[in-house]
């Protein structure tokens, strides 16, 4: 059974396939019962929604976004100070979070929209590092690298999510949330026109779309999607320090994104789940885990570069197996002229 | 008048591309800018549309002054360009890309009867409907780039060197389809290297060399003009 054929066999399927995913998923954490195994599949649903906003940003507006998780800690920080040092609401602090994640991402759209793909990475990467250097040296706020400790666990109307089986529920209806918003939100307007813009930016300005409107919009939605993810991380641990809001964390996100498949928001949840299950499962190579995520995304670029469910803007020339289609059929075109 | 440009001058950096471009077009009418490579046709119509600002000179636009307007404003005021080089939306579907055409409209049921229009008009994109852009030829591109720009029901559609790349016989298809725009009554500003094609589709010319219109004139006229013939016509 090849790819191509199970995916048409799902979307021929797509409302008992959904059901059923949703049933399972409701009924996981009353069957499994098992801690890790919980754990684990909290943190696929929080990487699933740090991807999903990274996907705005770099699978469907096309910019290399290295700055990704100072969004996510600028969400965390300000949700978590919230908390600590005012009466608000969980609610409240979660919201807040991500707007001052989405004012992050308008602040640094500006210089962005003025570089090429390329640049753009490389000043996104200039942020996320001032944003450790900020927090890890302003103590007086940010209490540096001790970090803040004694976050309250999330809560609403008095319900606390103070368990994991609890936080599960939580986090996994702001993810089905923030899934149904953003794909709304990609076949909009204003997703089209963001695609328009990734695609051919002379072309979308030749039918009136306003480009750097556009990308901006982008960032400050894959910010604010990325300030939610770091005010439930937050309030999740109950323990934040600049650590966690490091380059690794960016590159993670990156690779989930690629490997899903840019452009395509159940990509980037199947990135997240891949690249969270598969440590636990190859824990027994300890050190050599590192290198195995980086064979799988070489192979990743060299058989399917589109990922696994990527949009065909990505897909370049087919990869390895493209090239070797495409010799051989040179090939056997040069026989036959040959008789 | 619905265009006029007053000693329009655009510069690349240091570089001089028009200078002193004056001219005009009237409703209804189709314009041809014809002229060699590197003339400046292009330079033209990107100043129009506002891609780029001129140091000189201003564009008025139905008795409004539109100088240095972002491109997105021109559009909606009713100047199309259909760009050089197609730059359709290669991943995009030929419906989407139409659709993509009308973004700066809101009457959905207008639309859609637009682009079942435009599929009359240009049949083969009413037999792509489905297929992805980037997969069509680069006659079937063109063509659709124009329905895209057409799609924005522009008052002024600019069409940048429609026969550019395109084998001979695709561009006889393509000129067939400019003439079909021009009887819905179209009004047309076409930038051409293809002189020939060019003065028989259109009303009036300008011909313009190194970044300055040597001639204009009825086109009819100019394609009896020996100076034209020998630079332009091959004889």
């Amino acid at each position: 059974m090849t790819f191509a054929s199970l995916k048409k066999a799902v979307n021929a399927r797509k409302w008992p396939v959904l059901i059923v995913c949703l049933v399972l998923l409701v009924a996981a954490p009353i069957v499994i019962q098992h801690g890790l195994v919980l754990t684990v599949m909290i943190y696929i649903m929080l990487y699933s929604i740090l991807s999903m906003g990274d996907m705005v940003i770099l699978g469907y507006g096309g910019m290399l976004n290295m700055g990704h998780t100072a969004f996510y800690g600028v969400g965390a920080y300000v949700s978590a100070l919230l908390a600590l040092h005012t009466d608000l609401p969980f609610i409240a602090c979660f919201l807040i979070a991500g707007i001052a994640a989405a004012i992050f991402g308008f602040l640094l759209s500006v210089p962005c929209l003025r570089v090429s793909a390329d640049f753009l990475g490389l000043i996104t990467l200039a942020f996320l590092e001032l944003f450790k250097a900020v927090v890890t040296n302003w103590t007086a706020v940010t209490r540096g690298p001790m970090g803040l400790v004694g976050i309250p666990s999330a809560s609403l109307f008095g319900f606390e999510f103070n368990t994991q089986i609890r936080f599960y529920y939580l986090i996994f209806v702001v993810l089905i949330l923030v899934y149904f918003i953003l794909s709304r939100m990609m076949k909009a307007p204003f997703g089209r026109a963001l695609q328009a813009t990734r695609d051919d930016e002379i072309g979308a300005r030749a039918v009136g779309i306003d480009v750097n409107r556009q990308k901006v919009y982008a960032f400050v939605v894959g910010a604010a999607v990325a300030g939610l993810a770091g005010s439930l991380f937050a309030h999740y641990v109950g323990f934040i320090a600049p650590n966690s809001f490091a380059l690794d964390a960016t590159l993670l996100i990156t690779q989930m994104c690629i490997l899903g498949g840019l452009g395509s928001l159940k990509g980037a949840i199947f990135g997240a789940a891949f690249f969270t299950i598969m440590p636990e499962i190859i824990r027994p190579l300890a050190e050599y885990r590192v290198g195995v995520g980086g064979v799988i995304m070489l192979l990743v670029i060299l058989i399917r570069p589109q990922g696994v469910l990527g949009s065909r803007a990505f897909a370049g020339k087919g990869g390895i197996f493209g090239n070797l289609g495409r010799q051989l059929k040179r090939r056997q075109a040069a026989l036959a002229r040959r008789k | 008048m619905l265009l006029k440009t007053d000693n329009i001058c655009t510069n690349y950096g240091a570089v001089e591309a028009i200078r002193n471009i004056n001219m005009y077009v009237e409703e209804g009418e189709v314009v041809a800018f014809i002229g060699h490579n590197g003339a400046g046709k292009t330079t033209l119509l990107k100043t129009i549309s506002g891609l780029l600002r001129p140091v000189k000179g201003t564009v008025t636009w139905m008795g409004e002054n539109i100088t240095g307007r972002p491109p997105e404003k021109i559009v909606r005021a009713g100047i199309s360009q259909c760009p050089e080089g197609r730059q359709v939306f290669a991943e995009s579907t030929v419906y989407q890309n139409m659709e993509m055409g009308a973004y700066t409209r809101k009457d959905k049921q207008a639309i859609r009867e637009d682009i079942e229009k435009y599929e009359e008009i240009f049949p083969i994109l009413k037999e792509r409907r489905s297929q992805k852009a980037g997969l069509l030829s680069g006659g079937e591109q063109q063509m659709l780039a124009i329905a895209r720009s057409l799609m924005s029901r522009p008052k002024l559609l600019m069409l940048d060197e429609p026969s550019l790349g395109l084998a001979p016989v695709v561009v006889n298809d393509v000129y067939d389809v400019i003439q079909k725009i021009k009887q819905q009554g179209v009004t047309i500003l076409l930038v051409e290297q293809n002189a020939m094609k060019a003065l028989e589709v259109s009303d009036r010319a300008y011909v313009i060399s190194t970044g300055e219109i040597a001639l204009e004139g009825k086109s009819e006229e100019l394609l009896q003009n020996d100076a034209v013939k020998k630079a332009y016509l091959g004889g």
